[in-house]
């Protein structure tokens, strides 16, 4: 199908309403065109509202079914294996040399050591600190240096292997109001494009970074971040080419 | 539940539940999950089908959470499409498919069908509703019987007697349509208008 043909198949795509043949021509046509992306955006938004009984009495899903959504998720992998699963939680393989291993430990020991918080968060940061050692310990990241070029002098590390999973450690910003977030962004073919937000105490956040990138900034946004940027940059670095 | 999560945005919800924290799933099921079972038992017309769509949509954001992007609309929106899909798919397979053409030969049987009743029962926003109102018949009523029914385009085209092509124009227009007046209306919208 031609690209004006599939255009016209947006609205009945947003609703639901293909065939499954034709949805799969959707799909792959959708990958790589930006404006029918943004078009069925716009068309899924209205079909949310249709959907959506925001109103006087939206109807209240039965607490058993919670209980069964919670039952399920205990058959998932134990929490604290750092093989996770794919994308934001990034499967991990690596093969450690010795030495590295021994630095690894100081290191994971060191990291602990800051991050003293209740149980709860402890075991979530453990977990992602795992993760963060992992990336560490593998001798092809690479590390990127963000800062603000004047005072008060703000700095982020941001920790990357080859793949482009990286994750921000070390970051010493500005103290956030609780209604912003930090929010990542990178220059990449000359656009400003969002990698997410980060929340206000962004260590050890996972990052996905792609070779067309080159530049890193971070600033701060309203919480659940924004499409483009409504701030001045804090920090920022450039990334090493043929990240 | 940590005070944290009381008040997270809903990017920040998916952010912590891709960190394992079941407490945010917890929420997000808390402030969505009504929604989700209120459309899934709309379209199914089945309780235990639409608890099981709701089932199935909150395991997924387990376990992809990052299948939802903040930028492309809200986390209610997310859950709302998937249910959607999840229970048009229900509808589309064999058996649904058999009792529901019953159910509708029943329907017409008992004066015809009357989506525009259907559409007001479930409780749309007051907005919502009269801009679909508003729009002429030949792009409300495919738009209705798409969604709210779960029938494909070309059912839709068989069941109005109109052109397939037609169909599908129409129904994007009418989007189109919806999405500029309620734009006009005030309604912070996040898409740009296509």
């Amino acid at each position: 199908m031609t690209h004006d043909e599939i255009e016209e198949m947006l609205g009945v795509y947003a609703l639901d309403a293909l065939d499954a043949d034709e949805r799969q021509e959707v799909d792959d046509h959708l990958a790589s065109c930006p404006r029918c992306r943004a078009e069925l955006a716009s068309h899924r938004e209205i079909a949310a509202l249709l959907g959506n009984p925001i109103g006087d009495a939206p109807a209240v899903a039965p607490d058993d079914v919670w209980d069964r959504i919670a039952a399920s998720l205990q058959d998932e992998p134990p929490a604290l294996s750092p093989v996770a699963r794919p994308s934001l939680r990034r499967r991990l393989a690596l093969i450690v040399p010795l030495g590295a291993v021994a630095a690894g430990l100081i290191l994971i020991v060191g990291l602990l050591a800051a991050k003293v918080g209740n149980l709860d968060q402890q075991v979530n940061s453990l977990r992602h600190q795992v993760s963060v050692t992992s990336v560490l310990l593998n001798p092809a990241h690479r590390t990127v240096e963000l800062t603000s070029g004047a005072h008060p002098v703000w700095r982020a590390t941001v920790v990357v292997l080859p793949n482009g999973e990286g994750y921000l450690i070390n970051p010493s910003m500005p103290a956030l109001g609780s209604s912003q977030t930090f929010q990542l962004w990178a220059l990449s073919r000359g656009k400003v494009v969002s990698l997410g937000v980060l929340g206000s105490h962004p260590t050890g956040a996972p990052i996905r970074l792609e070779a067309t990138m080159t530049l890193l900034m971070i600033n701060a946004e309203p919480l659940g971040g924004t499409p483009t940027p409504t701030t001045p940059v804090l920090v920022q670095g450039n990334l090493p080419v043929g990240l | 539940m940590q005070p944290d999560l009381l008040d997270a945005s809903d990017a920040n919800l998916a952010f912590a539940i891709a960190r394992y924290r079941e407490d945010a799933l917890a929420e997000a099921y808390r402030r969505h999950a009504g929604a989700v079972f209120g459309l899934a038992r709309r379209l199914l017309h089945d309780r235990a089908a639409a608890e099981e769509v709701v089932q199935e949509v909150f395991v997924r954001l387990w376990n992809a959470p990052d299948r939802f992007d903040p930028e492309r609309g809200t986390l209610r929106s997310y859950l709302l499409a998937q249910a959607h899909g999840r229970a048009v798919d229900q509808l589309r397979s064999e058996v649904a498919r058999r009792r529901r053409e019953e159910r509708e030969a029943r329907e017409t049987a008992h004066g015809g069908y009357d989506v525009e009743r259907e559409v007001g029962d479930i409780i749309v926003a007051d907005q919502v509703r009269e801009v679909l109102g508003g729009l002429p018949d030949s792009e409300r009523r495919p738009i209705e019987l798409a969604y709210f029914r779960g029938h494909t385009y070309r059912e839709v085209a068989t069941i109005l007697g109109e052109p397939e092509g037609t169909v599908k124009s129409r129904i994007r227009s009418g989007l189109k349509r919806m999405h500029s007046q309620l734009t006009v209306s005030g309604l912070g919208l996040k898409g740009e208008q296509p």
